[in-house]
């Protein structure tokens, strides 16, 4: 069997992926420096919208959902679509085509873009109810 | 190679028919057909729009780049949807050029950041 070199890439990518899963699980980001804070936060002391997304992650591999939206509830919420995506990488690697996907219109992208930019603008107000979205 | 002439089997090497006599083409008369065919595939091929990655940029490293990727992922379906083939391939192409973008300069500070990090906890 020959395997391309863009699948093998892929498939060390999808491994990588699922080793960053699994350190993760295993080390604590908000007590391991082996986990860093987010650079831009240390710097300037911005909450970009990933900032909190892996305390939230590690949250969620331990059932601790509430605890992972107060974390980042957006890295929450678009978790299913990048677990999704991923599965579709692993079915075309496999199986050679991908899962079905939704066909998005421009403005349901633009809405998802919008979202982001929102959510990334209102954690950094320091009032509630805004505050509740930082980490 | 069958005789397009009289539809006799050849030997592959011949130049004639050994039936008819017909000459017989070493390129194969069907390959015009072929071409078009698979431009036609090609046609109804899906355009990937490079959406989640260009999320996983904008919401994990680099929203600059990634806010551009998104941009071009959404222009790949929006001009699908009007029928634009080939703009739908270049935005395509730009989405997935951003996204690297991004990744790329995120990885490069994830490395400077990381070294800055050692280098300050060993106290150069």
């Amino acid at each position: 069997m020959t395997v391309s070199p863009a699948a093998r890439f892929e498939l060390a990518a999808l491994v990588a992926v699922l080793a960053a899963a699994a350190i993760v699980y295993t080390v604590d980001p908000a007590a391991s420096r082996l986990l860093p804070p987010c650079p831009l936060h240390t710097l300037t002391g911005v909450l970009c919208p990933g900032c909190g997304s892996t305390r939230a992650l590690h949250a969620l591999l331990h059932g601790r959902i509430a605890s992972a939206f107060g974390f980042n509830a957006l890295a929450v919420l678009f978790l299913p679509i990048f677990v999704y995506s991923f599965a579709s990488r692993v079915s075309r690697l496999l199986r050679g085509r991908p899962l079905p996907a939704p066909f998005l219109k421009a403005g349901a992208i633009y809405a998802l873009l919008a979202s982001i930019v929102i959510f990334a603008v209102a954690r950094n107000i320091p009032l509630p109810p805004f505050s509740a979205l930082a980490p | 190679m069958i005789c397009p002439r009289c539809g006799a089997e050849s030997p592959d090497d011949a130049s004639f028919c050994v039936e008819c006599a017909q000459p017989l083409s070493p390129v194969k008369p069907l390959s015009p057909v072929k071409e078009i065919r698979q431009a036609g595939q090609h046609a109804t091929q899906p355009v990937k729009s490079y959406l989640v990655e260009a999320i996983v940029v904008t919401v994990l490293c680099c929203l600059p780049f990634g806010i551009v990727a998104i941009i071009f992922a959404s222009q790949v379906n929006s001009k699908l949807q009007a029928g634009d083939y080939a703009g739908a391939v270049t935005a395509s192409q730009k989405a997935k050029t951003w996204s690297i973008v991004g990744a790329v300069s995120g990885a490069v500070v994830a490395v400077i950041y990381g070294l800055a990090l050692i280098a300050g906890q060993s106290g150069f």
